[in-house]
């Protein structure tokens, strides 16, 4: 994708599915995925308390705002783990979905 | 209906991962009362109706949540006989001497099978920002944003419900208003202590002491309508609603504070009294009774918690 000025190129990747959007300067991850009525990431709560939408930052960089430790250790966030409600790339960016498991009611 | 023993939903700890943006949330938004901010940091909050100090309390932390929800009862001789009665069925209580928060006696904790702590206290001060009591208002400063009444009740995901439900009845006095099966290994009660519907509900999970929602009155559906366009106009993200839980037949709203935890805002429900049976829900009609307009879950009822 040609670069334009202001916006990243943001890439999702899960499994052998792939997915590019738009992310405007200064937009979090997750919501310019919604803003652009993409998918590729599941969407739960948005604001870095549920874990739904981890994903680990192959490439590129990004600002990072406050994230549950308990979805995100220091050495999963260390490792490019994220919440991609809480990130804002600062450069063209690629993920890879890393959800954290949802437990069944049959485990309980 | 003679209302002793636990009386109702005192107050609860909520875990925020930025105190600035939850006190704009959770005081402007929601419309709660700032009572002050602790020597630790917390901040406290109550809704217009309350008569007590504080009904919310916030943390900052380094990860969302509910740290403890608490009852208030009768007096300190109630106070006296949970805990006796807490002990000889095996319950570990602990005590919390007056003063760990402003302007509260003393309290008894301990932690239910699925993993969350519940407290119990007696006494705590009277807000000077509650209802009138010579001459009464309607309220004493027109409510803010939301408007919300009171923090009315909570719903908590664990493990062992049916034993979570045991003790709460056994032990202090609850009665289960309504149950649901939800399929092989869940199930869900909504639990009252008073003449509402619920006090508090389970719903199984895996994941012990997990935090599903926190829940705020609102007099009448036009209430919860007011609040939807205070949501829209300020961004607040909705989860589902405005829709009427089949359960209770409150009307409500889900949406998420800025660090992902849920809250409701809930209105009418029916009036519960101490001979009502039991509803019970099937697991065919689940999706009716949580969500009655929509009549099936959305994906996040049992997936996105903190």
């Amino acid at each position: 994708m040609d670069h334009v000025e202001g916006v990243h190129c943001c890439t999702v990747v899960d499994g052998d599915t792939t997915v590019s959007f738009d992310v405007r300067d200064g937009g979090r991850l997750l919501h310019e995925m919604i803003a652009h009525r993409a998918a590729g990431i599941s969407v739960g709560c948005r604001g870095g308390g549920c874990g739904v939408c981890r994903v680990r930052v192959l490439e590129g960089t990004y600002t990072a705002r406050r994230m549950s430790r308990r979805h995100v250790s220091e050495a999963d966030e260390a490792n490019g783990y994220v919440l991609a409600c809480r990130i804002v790339p600062t450069s063209d960016i690629t993920v890879q979905c890393a959800p954290v498991p949802v437990p069944t009611l049959s485990s309980a | 209906m003679a209302m002793n023993g636990v009386l109702r939903p005192g107050f609860i700890q909520i875990r925020v991962l930025d105190m600035d943006e939850a006190i704009v949330h959770y005081r402007d938004r929601l419309g709660l009362h700032e009572v002050g901010t602790g020597s630790d940091g917390r901040v406290y909050l109550k809704g217009w109706d309350e008569f007590d100090r504080h009904s919310v309390i916030l943390r900052e932390a380094d990860e969302a949540g509910m740290d403890v929800m608490a009852f208030k009862v009768l007096d300190d001789a109630t106070l006296n006989e949970f805990t006796a009665k807490l002990e000889a069925y095996n319950v570990s209580v602990d005590h919390v001497e007056a003063g760990e928060q402003p302007g509260i006696g003393r309290r008894v904790g301990f932690e239910i099978p699925s993993g969350h702590r519940i407290e119990l206290y007696a006494q705590m001060d009277r807000s000077d920002f509650g209802p009138e009591v010579v001459n009464p208002n309607v309220w004493q400063a027109e409510p803010r944003g939301m408007g919300c009444t009171r923090f009315d009740h909570a719903l908590l995901y664990g493990p062992n419900i049916a034993a979570v439900s045991d003790l709460f009845c056994d032990v202090l006095g609850f009665r289960v208003a309504e149950q649901a099966d939800l399929g092989p290994g869940g199930i869900a009660v909504w639990l009252t202590c008073s003449n509402k519907a619920h006090d508090i509900a389970f719903v199984t999970n895996p994941d012990p002491g997990r935090f599903h929602h926190a829940a705020f009155y609102l007099e009448t559906v036009n209430d919860v309508t007011h609040a939807g366009d205070i949501m829209s106009y300020y961004d607040i993200t909705i989860d589902v609603g405005p829709t009427r839980h089949g359960i209770t037949r409150g009307q409500t709203i889900y949406f998420f504070d800025p660090c992902g935890n849920r809250n409701e805002v809930f209105a009418g429900g029916y009036t519960y009294y101490p001979d009502n049976p039991t509803r019970t829900w099937t697991p065919d009609q689940i999706g009716k009774g949580i969500f009655y307009y929509e009549r099936e879950l959305n994906d996040a009822f049992l997936s996105v918690y903190t």
